[in-house]
């Protein structure tokens, strides 16, 4: 048998400690020298932190449990405690930490207050969100409303749902997307947004940056005064002034414009395709697979992520016969969520879903006999398995905790060249929740089946271009 | 500040900025590749980072970033090599930007993990499997911990006074059975491959 070249003996302690503790400073040394030192320690830690990771995924598809730090109070079952204990307990190693590297005698824990919060609906971010809270380095993730910031530095932000925010300091935030419109007196000028696209400089003016959820390019208007805008991927600066606007888009930044541009991401339009540039085609049969009992639904189409063999996947069947497919220009497909009155809401954080395309020949399905066993590319007893080779993932959306009902669903360009390639036959479009519930008897979603009574069936709107 | 040995041109600022050359390049089902690879980067980052929190915070970005530079990305290149390279840099952004204590691991030890990673030869989905066969045929002790530990996030102290056990004994039992689990995991890995 082969021995290893390290001291197992000191390793796994600390190993142990790493996965569920944490190592202190001459720990944490140890630890470094002996993976620089051997190869296989290395591949020891990398075996065991990737299976860490693994796990977390499989009990909590990655957004439960975090970390467990030994001062998480017992009752906790939201990531989001833990994360500010963790916080609380690195306080002191970051206070520490910040005497050394700035030379600052009392480095403030807190660099903002949380001024208003108006209607507000918090996602999962890690700060308070009490209206006058102090806020220190944090996220905060605004589902819905407004909430003012004031920096102690003077200066004010005004954060627009959806949107998530990141305190760096009294001087610098980070907006990862969402609509933000800061309030800059003289005393903070200086004052910096940076976004996923954009660094966003401000000397002393009113001004609104946005910041797309998708692409993270950012637009940046000036109401009043003089900003900066950096594009990090180029080290382009433009100077913007009263009444100007510019953007970053896809790491190009765009002319410097006079006037106001109205479209703004957090608007959230409600958008429904009409006209006669648009084709609408209803799903011709759907169907849903899955642990059934006498609860099922003739007219909503259950999908469920759920714990031991009870998950619901959603099949649906479109007819594309007669689209020609050069005349697809975009598509968008639209569900509409109703509720199941099946499961508890707190046992599913908000939930990513997934649209599937079947890749190959489409396979005939019935909606009356689709089951787990012959349903296609379906993996059995998975919460959202499906055949690798046989999908297609098209895009994903999410419905946020506790929303049951509204219209949801996809526009991409996967979608639209997904239709092209297909245009002519029938296709197979599978709907799955990549989201777990954290505990058993979870909610059921539902969406309105083509059966529905009152509410419109699984849609795809496809956007003609001309002839 | 710019530009360091390690990772050329990644800082000038304080936000994650992306260097300008070392995401090589997807095609349409990028978006399917992004998603596949969603399991593996984020143990990647778990790996490199030390910890599941930040690794999640950083991945979300390296999504980010990905989606903004999937133009430079070259279909029919490997895409593995290239999502890991860019969640290499934003955790290397991630660490130099962050103001906490210090990382589990130091930078170099991180670049050189980084680098030995290999390509993962094993099918996603039977990786997931195989861990899920190899949970049910843990003892039902372990089971039952790896769940407390896992899904109902029960604090370490719990865990060890509801053994009757010390904490640090409880570490070592939690390692001990993730020991078990890697090596039954290889082997299934192993025999589906031959």
């Amino acid at each position: 048998m082969k021995t290893p070249d390290f001291d197992e003996k000191r390793f796994r302690p600390l190993l142990a400690e790493a996965l569920d503790g944490e190592l202190d400073e001459s720990g944490r040394r140890e630890f470094n020298r002996i993976l620089t030192d051997s190869a296989e320690a290395r591949r020891e830690y990398r075996a065991l932190m990737d299976l860490h990771a693994r796990l977390h995924l499989e009990y909590n598809g990655g957004s439960g449990a975090d970390d467990m730090p030994q001062t998480t109070p017992a009752h906790a079952a939201k990531p989001v405690p833990f994360r500010r204990t963790r916080w609380i307990a690195a306080a002191a190693v970051i206070a520490l930490l910040a005497v050394l590297v700035s030379g600052k005698n009392k480095p403030p824990k807190s660099f903002a207050t949380l001024q208003t919060a108006s209607s507000a609906r918090w996602g999962g971010g890690d700060l308070p969100t009490r209206e006058g809270s102090r806020l220190g380095q944090g996220t905060l993730q605004l589902q819905e409303g407004l909430a003012v910031i004031r920096f102690d530095s003077g200066a004010e932000v005004s954060l627009e749902a959806p949107a998530e925010l990141r305190i760096i300091d009294a001087m610098n935030c980070h907006i990862t997307h969402g609509t933000a419109v800061a309030q800059v007196p003289e005393s903070a000028t200086g004052f910096r947004i940076g976004t996923p696209s954009a660094m966003v400089i401000d000397y002393g003016t009113r001004f609104s940056v946005c910041v797309d959820p998708e692409s993270g390019d950012t637009r940046t208007q000036v109401f009043d005064g003089l900003v900066e805008m950096e594009n990090p991927a180029t080290g382009q600066v433009v100077a913007l002034r009263t009444g100007q606007r510019a953007s970053v888009e896809g790491s190009k930044t765009g002319p410097v414009t006079d006037g106001f541009d109205e479209r703004f991401p957090s608007g959230k339009p409600e958008f429904l395709p009409s006209g006669p540039d648009w084709m609408m085609l209803e799903a011709s049969k759907d169907a849903y697979i899955g642990y059934t009992l006498h609860t099922d639904s003739e007219h909503l189409l259950y999908v469920k992520h759920g714990q031991d063999g009870f998950h619901r996947k959603t099949y649906l069947g479109f007819d594309l016969s007669g689209v020609d497919p050069a005349r697809i220009g975009s598509a968008r497909l639209m569900l509409n969520f109703a509720p199941t009155g099946l499961g508890l809401a707190s046992h599913v954080p908000d939930a990513t879903f997934s649209v599937y395309g079947l890749t190959g020949a489409d396979q005939p399905w019935d909606e009356a006999e689709l089951s787990r066993g012959n349903a296609p590319a379906n993996v059995k007893n998975t919460g959202a398995g499906l055949v690798a080779h046989e999908v297609r993932r098209l895009g994903t959306f999410v419905v946020p905790q506790g929303v049951q009902s509204g219209l949801f669903g996809i526009e991409a360009d996967t979608l639209a060249e997904y239709l092209r390639e297909r245009s002519g036959s029938t296709i197979t479009l599978i709907v799955v929740r990549e989201t777990a519930e954290t505990d058993s008897t979870g909610l059921i979603h539902g969406i309105a089946s083509h059966r529905h009574p009152t509410l419109p069936a699984p849609t795809l709107a496809i956007r003609l271009r001309q002839e | 500040m710019k530009a360091s040995q390690l990772s050329p041109g990644i800082f000038s600022s304080s936000i994650p900025q992306f260097p300008s050359h070392p995401c090589p390049n997807p095609t349409p089902p990028f978006i399917s590749d992004l998603t596949d690879w969603q399991n593996r980067l984020f143990g990647y980052l778990v790996t490199l980072l030390g910890n599941v929190h930040d690794a999640r915070d950083v991945l979300q970005e390296t999504n980010l970033v990905m989606w903004r530079r999937m133009d430079t990305f070259t279909p029919g290149t490997d895409f593995g090599a290239w999502a890991r390279k860019c969640a290499y840099f934003q955790a290397m952004a991630f660490l130099r930007d962050r103001k906490r204590g210090p990382s589990l691991l130091g930078e170099e030890l991180i670049a050189l993990i980084a680098e030995e990673e290999g390509q993962s030869h094993a099918d996603e989905n039977e990786r997931k499997l195989a861990l899920r066969d190899c949970l049910s045929g843990l003892s039902d002790e372990h089971r039952a911990l790896v769940k407390r530990r896992y899904h109902d996030a029960t604090p370490l102290g719990k865990l060890a006074t509801d053994c009757g056990k010390s904490e640090s004994a409880m570490k070592m039992t939690l390692l001990r059975i993730r020991e078990l689990l890697h090596v039954c995991i290889d082997s299934k890995l192993k025999e589906t491959a031959s």
